[in-house]
């Protein structure tokens, strides 16, 4: 059989690097790994001339408000190869600074940024939404630590999943991150996929379907990652521990 | 008449305190604060000389802790946090503690570690006549926002403070970037040998020009942020150091040599490879000189010394086993890194809670270099996690790429111990957040046995 590959595009990883994201690539790699799937991680900084023909994941992290305008300018020039990935149904994760950064704009005060991939819009205030989150997807439970103080609008864009436990989006409407297509935006770091391996597995598996038409995915032994979500769970509310 | 009620109250609090186990570390101070807000005050107006504060990311128990040995090496009082008490109810008990019932402090100097967010908030109440700043790096997100943030929060309180001496750390281009805007008396420190500390770890979260945004070049690159560094686009570089350090390799040991004007100069020796205590030291020599104490009771005070708990504390239970603090991920991969250094068969045991002090959020497991313990995989037999986040912390050690077979979750720190004793092995290290420290610490003590017990502290 021949060698399965997957190519992930880690976008701006010295600039968008706060609350241990990049604990994300490491996730999607090893659940790769321990498959037999290699994963080519390029590394995509300010300036980099873009090829993302190959990519089949995009991975962004949150960032300092300095660092987002920097990438917020540097975006413009490959925002059409991105937005050509998305049409393609590619994967783009993208977590709280990164996730704002896809919208129409992400206003603080003067400052206004944002590529405009996707419609939704945020407001930055002056209070932190900070604290564990859970999240129901529909299919399953997302567990997550939340620290943002902007306020998303999904204008009518589909969430990422409703919020059972925490503020998501904007403490209002119960809506957390944002879903097109394969588009994934949310505020969830934690790092998020290490203690929610089925939103990991999904992401594999429609790389491995966009590029190869595998639909199926070899199971793991996930026993310490569903005891870590039952611990983290009971933490949060011993009620929540059947989400595991 | 307020005051004096706030002080009785606040040390029956923290006899009770004591009787029951606790250290009384804050709890004294908030029941204080409760009664009396303006009491930090009002004693540190009782202070006759000098008011020090010594704030940073990391480093600031001990940076402190020496300079009090010096001050009290030079022949005066000084009230003092010594156990790392440092939001404005530690500060607030550690003044409780030697005053009289009446409140009356009888102290030249305080000598006192204040936790970097909470700086503004206690120099509303306390004028310092000296602040020593070790570094700035990422902490408790959670709480502390971002670095940014953080150094606008203290440049503001600085900018109230005119009259206050500034000591800062050259290497570290936040703290640099902070004098750079401020008028104050400055003196900065630095490391000029170009040494090895052992650092794979870049961690760009500074590394942007503070003044202009660009990208910092290094000529030289120390851990973490600290360095040699000019900016690409605007004047900002590393400032010219008042007390230069010069670091000599002699076999073993590391020989640091710290100079400062008019002849001032003291030399140190380190046994280990411990950038983190080199770091200290310095910031500890400079503030001496800073105060204006003669390079003999300086060294004096260094000598004098003895390291804190859990910073690098000697253990022996069946075998040696040392604790460390580690809270963060620059002071977690400098502690990894001295780990990878011993060759000896181990047990490596982690504790994580995410308590208020300790930063809610422990996502910055995921920023922590823990694969530099797979280098040394092969000489550790057991890996035990433990505290209220274990399984994060198992979780991380899986996808760094461990053997799950090696390791072991323990469901209270008494197994944890248990752990580290049982499994068979020359050497054991315990590292842990600061809300496990007191528990784990007093669990070893009980079973050190104190015959083979290396009861000299190292000074590193």
């Amino acid at each position: 059989m021949k060698m399965l590959k997957l190519t992930l595009c880690h976008l701006y990883p010295e600039l968008l690097n706060l609350y241990g994201d990049s604990g994300n690539v490491l996730t999607l790699i090893r659940r790769c790994q321990w498959r037999g799937i290699y994963v080519d991680v390029i590394n995509c900084g300010v300036g980099s001339a873009a090829d993302f023909e190959n990519v089949d994941i995009f991975f962004m992290g949150g960032g300092a408000d300095s660092n987002l305008g920097l990438v917020s300018n540097d975006m413009n020039n490959i925002k059409p190869q991105l937005e050509l990935a998305v049409e393609q149904g590619k994967v783009l994760l993208a977590i709280c600074g990164g996730y704002q950064l896809l919208g129409k704009y992400y206003r603080k005060k003067d400052t206004v940024l944002g590529l405009g991939l996707l419609d939704f819009y945020t407001e930055a205030t002056d209070k932190n939404f900070s604290g564990n989150i859970v999240v129901d997807t529909g299919d399953y439970h997302l567990i997550g630590f939340e620290n943002h103080k902007g306020r998303t609008y999904l204008n009518g864009l589909s969430p990422l999943g409703q919020v059972i436990s925490g503020f998501g989006n904007n403490g209002k409407d119960k809506t957390e991150g944002v879903r097109y297509k394969n588009v994934i935006g949310t505020y969830l770091h934690g790092p998020l996929l290490p203690k929610n391996p089925k939103l990991c597995d999904e992401i594999i598996k429609i790389a491995l379907k966009n590029k190869y038409g595998i639909e199926d995915l070899q199971e793991l032994d996930d026993s310490l990652e569903i005891k870590a979500r039952q611990h983290t769970l009971k933490l949060i509310n011993s009620k929540f521990v059947s989400f595991a | 008449m307020r005051k004096i009620l706030a002080i009785i109250i606040a040390k029956i609090a923290i006899a009770l305190a004591k009787l029951m186990g606790h250290k009384g570390t804050n709890f004294g101070g908030e029941i204080a604060l409760r009664i009396c807000p303006d009491i930090l005050a009002w004693f540190g107006s009782q202070v006759k000389k000098k008011i020090i504060l010594v704030t940073g990311t990391n480093g600031k128990t001990s940076t402190n802790n020496m300079i009090y040995s010096m001050i009290r090496q030079s022949g005066h009082t000084c009230v003092c946090n010594k156990l790392g008490a440092n939001l404005d109810s530690g500060l607030i008990s550690a003044f409780i503690n030697s005053c009289t019932l009446t409140g009356r402090i009888d102290a030249e100097y305080a000598s006192l570690e204040v936790d970097e967010a909470s700086l503004a908030k206690v120099m509303a109440h306390l004028k310092p006549d000296t602040i020593v700043f070790t570094n700035l790096f990422r902490d408790q997100l959670d709480g502390y926002t971002e670095l940014d943030a953080l150094l606008d929060k203290i440049r503001g309180s600085l900018e109230k403070s005119q009259d206050t001496v500034l000591l800062l750390n050259s290497d570290d281009p936040s703290l640099a970037s902070l004098g750079e805007d401020l008028a104050h008396a400055k003196y900065y420190y630095g490391i000029e040998t170009q040494m090895d500390m052992g650092s794979q770890d870049v961690d760009k979260d500074s590394v942007l020009c503070k003044l202009c945004g660009e990208k910092l070049d290094y000529d030289h690159y120390f851990y973490s942020q600290l360095g040699h560094y000019t900016c690409t686009k605007c004047h900002f570089k590393r400032p010219i150091p008042d007390f230069k350090a010069f670091i000599e390799d002699k076999g073993q040991k590391r020989e640091l040599t710290a100079i400062g004007k008019d002849d001032f100069k003291v030399v140190r020796d380190f046994t280990t490879n411990d950038s983190y205590s080199i770091y200290n030291t310095l910031a500890a020599i400079s503030a001496g000189g800073v105060l204006g104490f003669t390079a003999e009771s300086v060294k004096k005070g260094l000598e004098n010394y003895r390291p804190q708990v859990g910073r690098m504390e000697n253990f022996y239970i069946g075998k040696p086993i040392t604790l460390n603090l580690a809270k963060n991920p620059v002071g977690f991969n400098e502690t990894l890194k001295i780990i990878s250094q011993d060759m000896s068969s181990k047990v490596v045991a982690i504790g994580v809670n995410d308590l208020p002090q300790d930063g809610r959020d422990v996502s910055w497991l995921w920023d922590t270099n823990f694969e530099i313990l797979l280098d040394i995989d092969d000489t550790i037999v057991n890996y035990t996690v433990f505290g209220r986040r274990r399984y994060d912390m198992a979780l991380r050690l899986k996808y760094a790429g461990i053997d799950e077979n090696k390791l072991t979750v323990a469901e209270t720190v008494e197994d944890a111990i248990d752990s580290v004793v049982k499994n068979l092995s020359d050497t054991g290290y315990v590292l842990l957040n600061y809300s496990l420290l007191f528990e784990t610490q007093k669990i070893l003590k009980g079973r050190n046995e104190d015959v083979k017990a290396d009861s000299v502290p190292s000074v590193s």
